[in-house]
């Protein structure tokens, strides 16, 4: 990473393309914050530079380099040097240890005097564990000698225990076995580094490994369902974190494009999904794998109106929104996604992380979940109405 | 398996949107795979014909300049009126797109200004680009402290160069302008209703004139045209900007609008270096994408990528290597590259023999290389006319 980070042309892309920098007019933007600030500061001791936490580490800045400056790291380097009053720092060490937040969920809402005391937005809805009942699909359509690691990120082993169900039961009546890993709240680093805590983040990340590690012979893949931690796994660990997992990592829309023929035939024998609908591919999605695969899930799926979110980031970030400082930017963010919500009267937001859903969910007031969760419902639909639509393959 | 593309598209600069976007428009699937985002968000925003000649003088005629004088380029075989179709598609384009431009093809090039106030010939522009067709008096607005818009010297030399006056209105501070913002913050700005009704006021406490407001590239990113449209009624005359240094505003604004019409037609933008390529396929560190086709349009003005001129030289245009000459498909081997059975097929500005910095005619050897590209990989000659290949 310090190889490259001398390395910028100054080009400005960058900058051309930071969300923070389309709604924060004080925000410096990536490149003053990244390669120019670092540079100085290797010259010579610098101050952090005043708004260096109100970066989301979307990435998108690194993934528009033309010549991979890791800008969003210098930048997470950058707030590591930044010094906050205990109360904040107090704040953000638990927010960066997500998996603890995870294991706490069942405390339920904060107590007003305690967020105002901790600086948790005012404005901003903590989310309530979800834990609705999730039958079974019925036999396996087909057969797949892939084993499964269904990778259960803390907000979801947390708060979205009902996703997990029945993202596992899709995958199940895909022919695939499935194992839930790492089988304990724990996170891959994610959070920490976004926060500025690159050291946490390591040492975070290398707990998970070692737990991945000792299931490793009960799964061939592992399969995600939060756009962060999969591209954290993939991408960040090798090249910022020294961990080599050597399985594949796919994301589950990914996985889900692969499901039997038949599952698809059989959906799209129902009636197309009344209304239209958003295809949310979240930043960190955006930079591990790209855009698009969303949209063609939603399609294939019978979400027929759906058409692809027009925002870059939604300013979830983690937990970037739940932070009092950060609630004019995250608004500003989430608007993009109400506006257009607004303007298709779309019903529901199909998006790949649980916290960007609860963000958009409270700016669009519209149901906003993660693709298994309407694939699901969308099954379970045709099992329900199934006898009365004929299938095409009968 | 979700659907292999037909074509796969490596680059997402100028030349990789428009291959896509010819691909989509005949109902082909496509998968535009790139490392990094291209340099059209470092475009002004104009798309150049050809606006010199080989002794960097001004081309007035670029219809002419091609008939007469192209013959040394590799854009000199192409007949006027398959430029003439191309350019149409592309304003076509735009407009399916919302990228405004003039209702017909210019016929010769008109002057737009750059911030330093000389004229420089223009093609094809969105609308809210400055352009005229003979220099005529215009009035500048200043912005305080936009370091890249010196508006005083940029008078003078335009009054110098074109003997027209030159007039400035100077804008204030806006009360949420903070120091160093460059025109980018400020059409951020000014896309928000806050800084809308700011620019409203200030426009209506200028001082009457009656030439033409020209801006700096400043006025908004996704709502230019009715933020335009009320200032134009404001001050009772056109109102328009002058592109900026990077980043700038036009190519963004084109870039935007032109990825989202790509995403609303199903293109699937895949992030990540190609480390391989072969004739159907792609592959990416730990995946491998497979399509019909596979187009470089890896361009390589920022380092972004491999420049492979159409005389099959390949080079690192960053680092200034040469890294082989791709003649024989076993030559794809020696360059890192696996050795394959079509021709490569390449789109973008890097044509032998053409240097678009220098004549200004990156927009249309763009047109040139992207359509070819096209009728290779659709078996088809010019566009549009074979619906339904894919
Ligand atoms: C600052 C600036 C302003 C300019 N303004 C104008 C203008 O106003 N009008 C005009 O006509 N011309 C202009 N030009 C010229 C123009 O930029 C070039 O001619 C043009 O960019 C070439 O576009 P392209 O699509 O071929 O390549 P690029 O825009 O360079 O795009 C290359 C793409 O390929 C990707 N890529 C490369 N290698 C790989 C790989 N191995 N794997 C995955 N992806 C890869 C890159 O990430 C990138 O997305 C300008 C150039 C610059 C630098
Ligand atoms: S995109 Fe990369 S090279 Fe360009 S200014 Fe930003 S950091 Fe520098
Ligand atoms: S990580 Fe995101 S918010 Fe931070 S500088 Fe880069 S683009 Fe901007």
């Amino acid at each position: 990473m310090r190889d490259a980070f001398d390395a910028c042309l100054k080009c400005t892309l960058c900058v051309s393309q930071c969300p923070v920098m389309s709604v924060n007019p004080d925000f410096p933007g990536p490149k003053a914050l990244g390669p120019e600030w670092y540079r100085q500061n290797q010259a010579q001791m610098t101050a952090p530079l005043p708004h260096v936490d109100d970066c989301t580490f979307c990435q998108i800045c690194e993934s528009v380099c033309p010549v991979d400056v890791p800008i969003a790291h210098l930048i997470a380097e950058q707030k590591a040097e930044k010094k906050h009053s205990l109360r904040v720092w107090l704040r953000d060490e638990i927010l960066a240890r997500p998996q603890w937040v995870a294991r706490m969920a069942w405390l339920g809402a904060i107590p007003e005097p305690m967020r105002r005391l901790g600086k948790i937005s005012p404005g901003v809805q903590l989310p309530k564990p979800r834990k609705g009942q999730v039958r079974t699909l019925g036999e396996p359509l087909g057969a797949d000698p892939r084993r499964i690691g269904l990778f259960v990120d803390c907000y979801s082993s947390g708060y979205d225990q009902e996703l997990v169900m029945r993202a596992r039961e899709l995958l199940r009546i895909w022919g695939f076995s499935v194992t839930l890993v790492p089988g304990e709240a724990q996170c891959c680093g994610a959070a920490a580094y976004a926060a500025g805590n690159p050291g946490l983040a390591k040492s975070t990340g290398h707990a998970m490994f070692r737990t991945l590690n000792r299931k490793k012979s009960d799964y061939d893949v592992i399969v995600t369902l939060n756009a962060t931690c999969d591209g954290t796994l993939r991408d960040e660990w090798p090249e910022f974190y020294g961990l080599q997992i050597t399985v594949p990592v796919i994301p589950f829309d990914e996985i889900a494009n692969q499901a039997p023929e038949l599952f698809w035939e059989q959906l799209a024998s129902l009636p197309a999904e009344p209304g239209a609908w958003i295809t949310h591919t979240t930043c960190r999605g955006k930079v591990a794998r790209g855009d698009g695969q969303l949209w063609e899930l939603a399609k294939r799926a019978g979400f027929w109106d759906a058409e692809p979110s027009d925002a870059v980031c939604c300013g979830a970030g983690g937990s970037y929104a739940f932070k009092a400082e950060h609630e004019s930017t995250a608004e500003q963010l989430a608007f993009r996604v109400r506006e257009q919500a607004l303007s298709s009267e779309a019903k529901g937001i199909i998006t790949d992380s649980g916290t960007c859903a609860i963000h958009m969910e409270q700016a669009a007031s519209i149901p906003a979940r993660h693709p298994a969760y309407w694939l699901y419902a969308r099954y379970l639909r045709y099992l329900e109405e199934g006898e009365t639509h004929e299938t095409k393959t009968s | 398996m979700s659907r292999a593309s037909d074509v796969i598209v490596i680059g997402r600069g100028p030349a990789g949107l428009l291959v896509s976007s010819l691909v989509v428009e005949q109902g082909g699937q496509v998968d535009m795979i790139a490392d990094g985002l291209g340099t059209l968000p470092l475009w002004g925003g104009q798309f150049d014909f050809r606006s010199y000649d080989n002794d960097r003088k001004p081309v007035a005629d670029p219809w002419a300049w091609w008939h007469r004088f192209g013959d040394t380029h590799p854009g000199g075989s192409v007949s006027a009126q398959m430029w003439r179709s191309w350019w149409q598609h592309l304003r076509d384009l735009w407009f399916t797109m919302e990228i405004p431009t003039e209702k017909l093809l210019p016929t010769k090039n008109r002057g737009t200004v750059t911030p330093l106030g000389r004229i420089k010939p223009a093609f094809l522009v969105p609308t809210w680009q400055f352009t005229q067709e003979y220099a005529g008096a215009i009035t500048l607005v200043g912005v305080p402290d936009l370091v890249d818009f010196p508006v005083e010297a940029m008078a003078r030399v335009y009054t110098w160069t074109t003997g027209m006056t030159a007039e400035i209105r100077w804008l204030e501070r806006s009360p949420s302008w903070r120091p160093g913002w460059n025109g980018l913050n400020w059409a951020w700005y000014l896309d928000t209703e806050e800084g809308r009704r700011w620019l409203w006021e200030q426009v209506k406490s200028f001082r009457r004139g009656s030439a033409p407001l020209v801006f700096p590239q400043i006025l908004g990113v996704d709502h230019t045209e009715s933020l335009i449209e009320v200032l134009g009624e404001l001050w009772g005359r056109g109102v328009a900007e002058i592109p900026l240094p990077p980043p700038s505003v036009g190519g963004l604004r084109l870039q935007r609008r032109w990825e989202r019409w790509l995403r609303r037609k199903g293109v699937r933008l895949v992030q990540g270096r190609v480390k391989e390529i072969g004739g159907d396929f792609a592959a990416l560190e730990g995946r491998r994408i497979h399509g019909g086709h596979v187009v470089l349009a890896t361009g390589g003005v920022l380092g972004g990528g491999l420049e492979v001129l159409i005389d099959g030289q390949v080079r690192d245009r960053l680092m200034g290597l040469s890294l082989g000459v791709v003649k024989e498909p076993e030559d794809l081997a020696s360059i890192g590259y696996r050795s394959w059975l079509e021709p490569t097929r390449v789109a973008g500005s890097a044509l032998a023999g053409c240097d678009p910095n220098r004549h200004g005619d990156g927009g249309a050897m763009m047109l040139l290389t992207s359509h070819a590209v096209f009728s290779a990989v659709s078996g088809q000659e010019g566009r549009l006319e074979h619906a339904g290949r894919f």
